[in-house]
């Protein structure tokens, strides 16, 4: 039996490793400082705000005092946290349904080949790439009631009767920053749809245009079914951007007007713990966000995977 | 060519473009002189319009239709993007406090740069640009290092707990910042990491490794493994395998990745506020400052703004062909 040819493997000491022990070692070095920073900046942080929601902390002073289950117990009889969840709703649903089909249009009219649709696509980028409180700067001035220039616009094109106070009303309000929201981020929707649209099958519309199918018809029977799933995938990302929405509502309304009627769940755990300096409370606010989040991002990781297989 | 059929079709598109182009200019002429023309009127028109050339176009050419009503409702879409951006952000900014009071003007009645010079006078402002500047680079390019290192190690070396690596990577980039921030505060008290540039660099890296090594670990799994394994025999150890093969091949990746890194970092607010005491103010809650609305100079925010915008704007700009490809592949959110 002759010897099995056998590589000769150089390099440092580590390359002499069997390979397994080998791909551990090096593992162990490169993930090192990542796994080092993960523990300090995030794992163990999270620890500890498990055990700041059994004491009273508050940001001021550093001395805690157990409390057990009382701060999860305040939940249940906390008329502002029912009210943000019930707000966090009326964010999610319609920028959810809004950006979605904006985002589907405006993708679909992008896939069209016209001179200028590079110029287009990425013009998108800069509602994306704009920072938040810019754009909640920008819209403060161009909805503002007295010194806007949208409400007189709207006017004068007959659009409305009335200057529109689109900061005042209950809830209006919270839709006004719905619609600045969805402006800020239709572009990603869209984006994701297009990226889609690529992996259209060309002979199946080419089938169904000679079988005399009009463009309705073959959107209705091709095109929407074979982009359902990416419409999930775009329904849950937007929700989860939109449960996090925190930039606009605080540069914006501050919570208001009127008693609380713009927060959500994220500003509320915000203002609890930094401002009501109650970072007990707040930590248990911030956990039912995180509750939130990772039931739909799990669902959003298997929808992720079967949208990749297709 | 030139058949009766094509001479109608031709009519017909050129009838529906001139109804299209009319209905346009009565309605936006309304901002300047007042007609009485519906708002319903005009949307009205222009659906006859496009509806007109679409099916003009469509008997000459199949598929010109739709191209030219698509051409037309991107042009909608881009002023719905550029419009508000250009004009109170752009053109915001180089009014005076004064013409406020003359009503809302679309085009400034004497445009002056007074306001950007302005703008130095206030000391947070300055401030925040410098600390935003240094911090979101800092954090930017800290975390991009890590990621090649451990992204590299995720997507391509085979050890034992990989799978448990790669979950928790994933479910730690979706976590909340609020979640992150309420523990990281009381512990940043008790280092007296608060109100720091280090304490404020750290907390952005918090917030960004996760998605800087999520979105390398997928750039890094792209990469062909014959090609580092020749390396490899050839003998190359991790690495140079890492140095030599894999970094040069996936350059623009890494180079997108540490943009979304950087913008990320540069437009967070909730970290930068709550980190930020009395000395460190960042570029973003200072913007929010200056929006109170009792001291409010709506031309000097226009300007901050800008000048907020300018360095995202640019990087988008330099790499929108990756950052479009990022973006629609759902890597980011």
């Amino acid at each position: 039996m002759t010897e099995s040819p056998m590589v000769v493997r150089r390099g440092s000491w580590l390359s002499r490793l069997p390979i397994r022990r080998e791909n551990l070692a090096y593992a162990g070095i490169f993930l090192a400082p990542t796994f080092l920073l993960v523990l300090a900046l995030i794992i163990y942080p999270l620890l500890f705000s498990v055990s700041l929601t059994f004491t009273r902390a508050s940001t001021l002073g550093a001395e805690r005092s157990w409390v057990g289950l009382d701060n999860w117990a305040r939940l249940l009889e906390d008329p502002l946290f029912r009210q943000s969840l019930v707000q966090t709703v009326m964010y999610v649903v319609p920028a959810c349904i809004l950006a979605v089909i904006i985002g589907l249009g405006v993708a679909l009219v992008l896939n069209q080949d016209f001179p200028g649709r590079m110029l287009v696509r990425a013009s998108l980028l800069i509602p994306w790439a704009l920072p938040p409180v810019v754009v909640a700067a920008m819209f403060q001035w161009f909805l503002d009631g007295r010194r806007g220039l949208l409400a007189p616009w709207l006017v004068q094109l007959g659009v409305t009767d009335t200057p529109v106070a689109f900061f005042t009303g209950v809830p209006g309000t919270l839709y006004t920053l719905v619609g600045i929201h969805v402006w800020k981020t239709f572009p990603l929707i869209a984006l994701i749809f297009l990226v889609s649209l690529q992996y259209l099958p060309r002979e199946t519309i080419h089938a169904a245009q000679i079988d005399g199918a009009n463009g309705w018809r073959r959107f209705r029977y091709v095109t929407f079914p074979f982009l359902l799933p990416t419409i999930g995938v775009a329904l849950i990302i937007q929700l989860l951007v939109t449960i996090q929405l925190f930039d606009l509502i605080f540069a914006l309304t501050g919570g208001g007007p009127g008693a609380y009627s713009t927060y959500n769940l994220y500003f509320y755990a915000f203002k609890t713990s930094f401002e009501h300096t109650n970072l007990s409370y707040g930590a248990v606010l911030a956990y039912v966000v995180t509750a939130i989040i990772v039931i739909f991002g799990l669902l959003l990781t298997r929808g992720g995977r079967s949208l990749r297989l297709s | 060519m030139n058949t009766p059929h094509d001479r109608r079709a031709r009519l017909m598109a050129w009838a529906g473009a001139a109804l299209v182009m009319a209905a346009l200019v009565l309605e936006f002429s309304q901002l300047v002189v007042d007609w009485p023309f519906p708002f319903w009127a005009w949307i009205l028109t222009t659906v006859a319009g496009l509806t007109l050339l679409w099916r003009g176009l469509d008997q000459l050419h199949i598929g010109m239709g739709a191209r030219a009503v698509a051409a037309a409702l991107a042009f909608l879409v881009v002023l719905l993007i550029v419009v508000p951006f250009v004009v109170v952000v752009v053109l915001g900014s180089l009014q005076r406090p004064v013409d406020l009071l003359t009503g809302p003007h679309l085009i400034p009645p004497q445009p002056t740069l007074d306001q950007y010079f302005r703008l130095f006078n206030i000391a947070y402002l300055s401030e925040g640009l410098r600390n935003s500047l240094i911090v979101s680079t800092t954090s930017a390019v800290l975390a991009t290092l890590l990621a090649l290192l451990g992204g590299y190690a995720i997507a391509s070396l085979r050890f034992p707990g990989r799978r448990a690596v790669y979950t928790s990577v994933m479910l730690i980039y979706m976590l909340p910042g609020i979640a992150l921030l309420v523990p990281l505060v009381a512990i940043f008290r008790s280092l007296r990491l608060i109100d720091t540039l280090p304490g404020m660099v750290l907390g952005h890296i918090a917030l960004i490794l996760p998605l800087v090594t999520w979105l390398l670990v997928s750039a890094f799994e792209g990469v062909e493994p014959d090609l580092e394994h020749a390396a490899r025999i050839d003998g190359a150890g991790r690495f140079d395998a890492l140095r030599r093969v894999v970094i040069p091949l996936t350059v623009p990746s890494i180079a997108t990745t540490a943009v979304f890194a950087f913008v990320l970092s540069w437009n967070e607010l909730l970290f930068s506020r709550v980190l930020y005491v009395s000395s460190t103010p960042m570029l973003a809650p200072s913007i929010v400052n200056l929006m109170d609305p009792i001291n409010r100079v709506e031309p000097q925010l226009s300007a901050a703004g800008l000048i907020a915008s300018v360095p995202v704007l640019i990087l988008a700009l330099v790499m929108q062909r990756y950052l479009i490809r990022g973006i629609g592949e759902g890597a980011v959110i």
